[in-house]
């Protein structure tokens, strides 16, 4: 009773000691409370998207794997080459037979690939040829008219890329002057119809590869049975076009790689700054980032200008002039002078080039319900392609901006299998045959390092450099072949096969690890050749970030406690030495020295219990707070740690009772020396005089 | 009178205090004794040995020979605990400069002793405090923090919280010292007085020769050694 009257009074009574050591053990108590809410709130939020965008509670890949599986990619953002395993359909019967806690298992492979969806004018030349077949006159005069003028675009544009052609070994790119003097020629254009067939193949092969406008498209995808993997994922949703029919082969785009990769490049700035205005409440002319992309803008207006065929021209010319009040009536000119936007106009632009220009240009580099040659690398180094046809776009809900949650494009197992060299047998003579006639060449070994060494492939600009070489050149005349894609697989057959890895899920979300346990020995006992992992481990790089997260608190944490110990026995400190003649006296008129040390203990103790108390009741509220409106996430990567746009931290009521014990044993520790020496002062210091 | 009469007595006691390198004698064998009821001054001069003697036979220091034995018991023998104990419930302690405890009130102040005792009932408690409240004229202070009181107003609550305990020897250095010399007598008086009625032994340090008059007995010191007792 004395002594915590005695506390109390000295708290009350010293308000310095009192609100430093209250301040640091406030400051203490929240950031730890609150500290370890967040990185809860991520982790979890983490694991939510790790297990709802790809991984499933547990992962299997083959045990003679030669690396372990990143499923979203490794340190460089590589494909790991994990191997295969041969048969999904004895797999998966063994494991649902021996183990009733798995709820579903969807086979995968994840691999990289690359589609050339060709530039403006090979999709004018191929236009010409579809025209052709059709037999549409008009349209036929009016395509050869628009690939005059992208001829004429290039001639203009030579000078500026007869470095580039020149640094380029390139047999395609040889005697390019030439090539050009011949495709303006007056004698060429007369005779086009004449020499259709060769007029076609050379301006396929001698002038589209001088436009440089980096159409290569590469990117990761998953192949997998489609069907199987919406409904396991109960994210999933398709955003654009539609889903993969069942049973039929197919393809789908990530939404968030479609907008932005796939998209025009001058409508993605659009789509940018809009945002910018809109979102972050930026202006044009306060931006100097802004301003820059607006000039890239005005200078790429010949990919706006080019693509605008000579029919649609006529149309728009007059519109422009009007909405732009403008004099002149050159297209380029006045795309030129529309891309140049600023705070004023920007609004009234976006919405005339969403009406009126983007449906008059490619606003996709690849069109929905199209079919594309998709290349990729298989199993022995060797590039193949297969013919995909492209659905639609997805994403994964409360993910949609994520570049990490569903950043890869979906593709149906069969084609996977395809590209991957595991098909059946004449399916490999049909792929013989179509690449035969394709032109398709095989890549040579340096091309294929190349391509897998360890560049990062986020800038796809370096990549698309080495691999353009491989890319079938006669680019327009793959649809009149034979096409793999419209062909339907049975559910046997995408389960008779190999996969790379497959997501399980469980039906007990607490079991992961036994259950991890249990296939690894029904694995052994069946000789499955199969290895589980958990989600975590199966992230890779991204798995451990949650990890690292909390490593990174528990520094931060461990850094404020020190300095809490710190001040605590600093102040505790020199509480007992201004303290020692009342000290003293105590000691004189009869206290023990154990009273003097629980004197301390007990002041530190009531000091930390209350301020610990009130900073854990302001670390509450903080967390209530936030549980209700929520953090929004910073940036698109974000929305992946944050399970969605926004993350809603709990308060968990273990973290407040350990950060309360853990204040109240540091500030016990610290007072232990201040508490000794105190007690070490002598009742003579009592009969001191004051002088 | 006989050598066991006395409540504390001293017998060739010096002390040395080292100060660095250099020995300091402050007392060079002094022997003497008090029995219970007196009312003794040490006088001398400043640096004779008045504080050390004080104490030592407050048992708040130890001799560095000779013998000090209070209450019958050889302080030289006892451990630290002991020593406290004997202090807390034998002697009750008067400071130069008051001592009290600035976070307490007066009634919590002369109460502290006893909480330290523990064995007292809280109503035989608040009694005692009251009685020597009452007795030391601070009745009407009873809230008073210690900066609150005047310098005689505080050693007047170091008087109750001193004879609170209701020791059988009171120790006093220099009590009046900070005040002015008439508080000084006043505290004075009543110390007698108290004397007088509750028979309390008394033992101060002085040099103010107005109070020495007072006195019943004197000791006096000269550098360390007693001149005249
Ligand atoms: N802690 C100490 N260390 C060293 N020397 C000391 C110490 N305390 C006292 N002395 C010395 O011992 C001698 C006696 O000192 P003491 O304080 O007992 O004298 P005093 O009679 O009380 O003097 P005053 O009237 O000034 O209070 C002095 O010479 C003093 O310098
Ligand atoms: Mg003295």
């Amino acid at each position: 009773m004395l002594l915590l009257k005695l506390a109390f009074r000295n708290i009350l009574l010293h308000k310095l000691k009192t609100s430093v050591i209250g301040a640091i053990i406030v400051i203490g108590t929240v950031l730890a409370v609150v500290g370890n809410s967040l990185v809860d709130a991520v982790s979890t939020g983490m694991q939510k998207s790790i297990v709802q965008s790809l991984a499933g509670h547990i992962q299997i890949y083959s045990s003679h794997a030669k690396e372990k599986l990143a499923l979203f990619g490794d340190t460089g953002g590589n494909v790991t080459d994990i191997g295969h395993v041969r048969d999904f359909r004895r797999v998966k019967e063994t494991l649902m037979r021996e183990i009733p806690d798995i709820q579903s298992m969807i086979p995968m492979g994840t691999n990289f690939a690359f589609i050339n969806p060709g530039n403006v004018l090979d999709s004018k030349l191929e236009e010409y040829r579809k025209n052709e077949k059709e037999k549409s006159a008009t349209e036929l005069v009016s395509t050869k008219e628009h690939i005059r003028n992208i001829i004429l675009d290039i001639q203009e544009g030579l000078p500026r890329i007869a470095v580039m052609i020149a640094a380029e070994d390139d047999p395609t790119l040889k005697n390019s002057a030439e090539n050009m003097k011949r495709a303006t020629s007056e004698t060429f254009w007369s005779q086009f119809e004449a020499k259709r067939e060769e007029s076609l193949e050379f301006l396929a092969n001698r002038i589209a590869p001088l436009i440089f406008d980096d159409n290569q498209l590469f990117f990761s995808f998953v192949g997998t049975s489609p069907k199987r993997f919406s409904e396991a994922f109960s994210n999933f949703e398709i955003v654009k076009g539609e889903m993969i029919p069942d049973g039929r082969r197919g393809f789908l785009f990530s939404d968030y790689f479609y907008e932005n990769t796939v998209k025009h490049r001058v409508a993605r700035v659009f789509d940018e700054i809009q945002e910018r205005l809109t979102k972050h409440h930026e202006t044009i002319a306060a931006e100097k980032a802004l301003q820059d992309k607006i000039k890239t803008n005005v200078a790429s207006a010949a990919e706006v200008y080019s693509q605008i065929d000579p029919a649609a021209s006529r149309i728009i010319v007059p519109k422009l002039k009007s909405f732009l009040k403008s004099e002149s009536g050159d297209l380029r000119e006045l795309v030129r002078f529309f891309l140049n936007v600023s705070d004023a106009n920007f609004f009234e632009r976006f919405n005339f080039f969403y009406a009126e220009i983007a449906p008059r240009i490619r606003l996709y580099k690849m069109g929905l319900g199209e079919v594309f040659p998709l290349s990729a690398f298989a199993k022995s180094g060797f590039s193949t392609a297969v013919n995909v046809k492209v659905y639609g776009t997805y994403h994964f809900k409360s993910f949609e901006s994520s570049p990490i949650a569903g950043n890869f494009c979906l593709l149906d197992l069969i084609s996977f299998r395809e590209l991957y060299g595991f098909q059946s047998d004449d399916r490999v003579k049909e792929s013989q045959s179509l690449e035969k006639e394709m032109g398709l060449v095989d890549f040579d070994r340096s091309g294929v390092d190349a391509l897998f060494s360890k560049k990062d492939l986020t800038k796809p600009g370096v990549a698309a450099k080495s691999a353009k070489i491989a890319v079938p050149q006669s680019f327009g005349s793959f649809k009149e072949k034979q096409t793999s894609y419209q062909q339907v697989y049975s559910d046997s057959e995408m389960e008779n096969g190999v996969f790379l890895n497959t997501a399980i899920f469980i039906k007990d979300v607490g079991k992961v690890s036994q259950v991890i346990a249990k296939i690894n020995e029904v694995s052994k006992k069946e000789k499955l050749e199969i290895q589980a992992i958990d989600y975590n481990e199966a992230a890779g790089l991204v798995g451990q970030l949650s990890f690292v997260v909390r490593a990174i608190l528990f520094v931060c944490v461990a850094i404020i406690f020190a300095v809490a110990t710190f001040i605590i026995m600093n102040s505790m400190l020199m509480a007992a030495l201004e303290r020692t003649k009342e000290i003293g006296t105590m000691r004189a008129i009869g206290a023990q020295r154990r009273f003097i040390l629980l004197l301390f203990l007990n002041e530190a103790s009531v000091l930390s219990f209350i301020f610990s108390i009130l900073g854990s009741a302001i670390a509450v509220l903080i967390l209530f707070w936030l549980g209700r409106v929520g953090i929004p996430a910073g940036g698109d990567v974000a929305t992946f740690f944050f399970s969605g746009p926004r993350l809603y931290p709990a308060v968990h009521w273990i973290h407040v009772f350990v950060v309360l014990l853990a204040m109240t044993f540091i500030s016990i520790v610290s007072t232990q020396y201040p508490a000794w020496r105190a007690m070490r002062i002598s009742p003579i210091e009592a009969m001191r005089s004051a002088k | 009178m006989n050598k066991s009469d006395y409540f504390i007595q001293l017998n060739q006691v010096t002390k040395d205090y080292q100060l660095g390198k250099v020995i300091v004698p402050a007392l060079k064998g002094v022997s003497l004794g008090i029995g219970l009821g007196e009312f003794t001054v040490i006088a001398g001069p400043s640096g004779s040995g008045k504080t050390t003697l004080l104490n030592l036979i407050g048992c708040v220091d130890t001799a560095t020979s000779g013998q000090v034995i209070v209450a019958e018991k050889d302080t030289a023998r006892l451990t630290e605990v002991e020593l406290t104990d004997l202090r807390l419930h034998t002697i009750g302690f008067i400071f130069q400069s008051f001592n009290l405890i600035s976070v307490l009130n007066v009634v919590d102040n002369v109460e502290f002793p006893l909480l330290l005792q523990k064995k007292i009932s809280k109503a035989e408690r608040k009694e005692r405090v009251l009685h020597f409240v009452e007795k030391v004229g601070l009745q009407g202070h009873l809230n008073h923090r210690p900066n609150e009181l005047s310098g005689g107003q505080r050693q007047r609550v170091a008087i109750a919280r001193a004879l609170v305990t209701q020791p059988k020897i009171v120790l006093a250095d220099e009590p009046t010292a900070n005040l002015d010399s008439k508080t000084g007598q006043t505290i004075i008086d009543l110390m007698k007085h108290i004397n007088e009625t509750e028979k309390t032994t008394f033992l101060f340090s002085t040099h103010d020769h107005h109070i020495i008059q007072h006195a019943r007995r004197v000791i006096e010191l000269q550098d360390g050694l007693i001149t005249k007792s």
